[in-house]
């Protein structure tokens, strides 16, 4: 009988089953988002009108945490993401691609080629354009990045 | 109070034995209430299995589909020593055509339709592999963007049940398509064929994977192996966060008979987002970068991931849902990359 004295009690039980419960319950924190922004240059020459896209590599992330950003005619960008602006704290990748056209020439090929040729730079080289191929790899720390990209041809 | 027991009693005592001859007969309210409740309680503990065993049906007439889709496509390999164009289209500067001026024409990613003056979408071609030689025989293929599509019992507006997955959202078939004030009818399809890591909108186009526009691939190109290389996928129709006058606007964007050079929307897709992406919800549908990212989103209504086949002809439910998964996702849709991606 005295072994029985030996087992843990039924406070001790409910205890560990309390905490397995509401460890089990615990969501992931949401990530967090902190200010980035920067320059995008092409050899040295500011990119205007590309979208960088950063997309952290953090696993567990969903893509409404992917930030976005259009540069202007000098290049700057700052990154918004649908969850937020900024961008994810923790290392992206990062890809450079055309920032799109004006809506009402959209379904005309001939007009949108014009556009995108009166753009400086272009055309892009077409390796930053996809994860796949993009050599960018950026860390965005806690208290945001300011994250300069030069490309080169 | 004696006197008053005495003159009650026996009758109570009549009746009480009376009442449970009859309790013994029959149920009374409280224990009907009971039984149903159990029996409700044992239903509802059955129905959500119920519910996912017919989905796992649904899943597997999904991927029979693409299986049969997959044998198509390589029977036309076979029979044709390729595999179908994307979208085949005529150069020029009529309405839908590629335009020469395109970037894409311009700098050779895509060129010269393998079937010079047809206009088709991958869909099409494979009718003949498929037993629609029916359809195959009667389609025309020299009348431009949707000509086979005029009425609600034209060719292009037929169902083929082999590219409609059962768990598809489909709130009507064919699809209404308005233009010039002119209906045109377009049966749908779920599937979508690889078009690389982005395909839509069509300036960013990589044209690194198995279909584009005018393409013209062989097995042999498919370096890093057929088990490798995504045929073709499912996509999922269902998105409620991009509504347009009330109505969802996805579903509509589809049709197997799409021959223009913004079917790219219709009949293609890419890996330029992840398995399943939606629309997220606190984006307007007025954003055309998030609308343009989901048109060619491979997804399902399936739980997980999104049936696939692959160029030896397997079917597998890829579950690359993760941002962190987009590189195998890109690496499985681009054939020759020297990085073969590796998915169970």
């Amino acid at each position: 009988m005295s072994g029985l004295s030996n087992h843990p009690g039924p406070g001790l039980t409910a205890i560990v089953l309390l905490a397995v419960v509401i460890g089990g319950c615990a969501r992931k924190p949401d990530p967090v988002l902190v200010p980035a922004s920067g320059v995008v240059t092409l050899d040295g020459k500011p990119l205007g009108h590309v979208l960088v896209r950063f997309s952290p590599t953090e696993r567990g992330i969903s893509a409404a945490w992917i930030s976005e950003g259009t540069t202007d005619d000098e290049g700057r960008y700052e990154l918004v993401a649908p969850m937020g602006p900024g961008a994810v704290a923790g290392t992206h990748r990062v890809t450079v691609s055309e920032g799109g056209v004006p809506d009402e020439i959209r379904d005309d090929q001939g007009k949108v080629a014009a556009w995108l040729g009166k753009l400086a730079g272009r055309p892009l080289p077409g390796r930053y354009g996809t994860i796949a191929t993009s050599p960018l790899e950026v860390a965005v720390g806690p208290s945001g990045a300011g994250v300069d990209l030069d490309l080169a041809r | 109070m004696a006197t008053a027991s005495l003159r009650f009693s026996a009758p109570t005592a009549r009746l009480r034995w009376h009442d449970r001859t009859r309790i013994a007969r029959a149920f009374t309210l409280v224990e009907l209430l009971v039984v149903i409740a159990i029996i409700g309680t044992l239903v509802g503990l059955l129905l959500p299995a119920v519910q996912a065993a017919r989905e796992a049906a649904r899943r597997m007439q999904c991927s029979n589909n693409l299986k049969q889709v997959g044998l198509a496509l390589l029977n036309f390999h076979d029979a044709k020593k390729r595999f179908p164009p994307g979208v085949n289209l005529p150069v020029g500067t009529s309405s839908g055509m590629l335009f020469p001026s395109n970037t894409l024409y311009t700098s050779g990613k895509m060129g010269q339709p393998p079937f010079p003056g047809q206009w088709g979408s991958w869909l099409m071609y494979t009718f003949a592999m498929l037993e629609e030689g029916n359809l195959a025989a009667q389609l025309n293929f020299t009348t431009r963007e949707y000509g086979n599509c005029s009425g609600p019992t034209s060719l292009g507006a037929t169902n083929v049940s082999v590219f409609v997955c059962p768990s598809d959202y489909v709130p009507k078939n064919p699809i209404t398509y308005v233009t010039g004030g002119t209906t045109y009818y377009l049966g749908i399809n779920s599937y979508i064929a690889n078009a690389g890591s982005r395909s839509w909108y069509y300036p960013n186009a990589t044209c690194d994977g198995v279909f584009q526009v005018n393409s013209n691939v062989k097995l042999k190109d498919l370096l890093d192996g057929t088990s490798h290389t995504v045929l073709v996928g499912e996509r999922n129709s269902f998105e409620p966060n991009w509504v347009v006058s009330g109505e969802q606007k996805l579903p509509n964007m589809r049709g197997w008979a799409w021959s223009n050079f913004n079917a790219i929307q219709d009949v293609l897709g890419s890996a330029w987002v992840p398995v399943n992406y939606r629309v997220p919800s606190m984006v307007t549908a007025s954003s055309t970068a998030a609308t343009d990212d989901r048109q060619n989103a491979f997804g399902s209504q399936h739980p997980g991931g999104a049936n696939m086949v692959f160029a030896d002809g397997s079917v597998r439910l890829v579950t690359l849902v993760d941002t962190a998964d987009l590189p195998v996702l890109q690496k499985i849709m681009r054939p020759n990359d020297g990085q073969p991606g590796g998915v169970d």
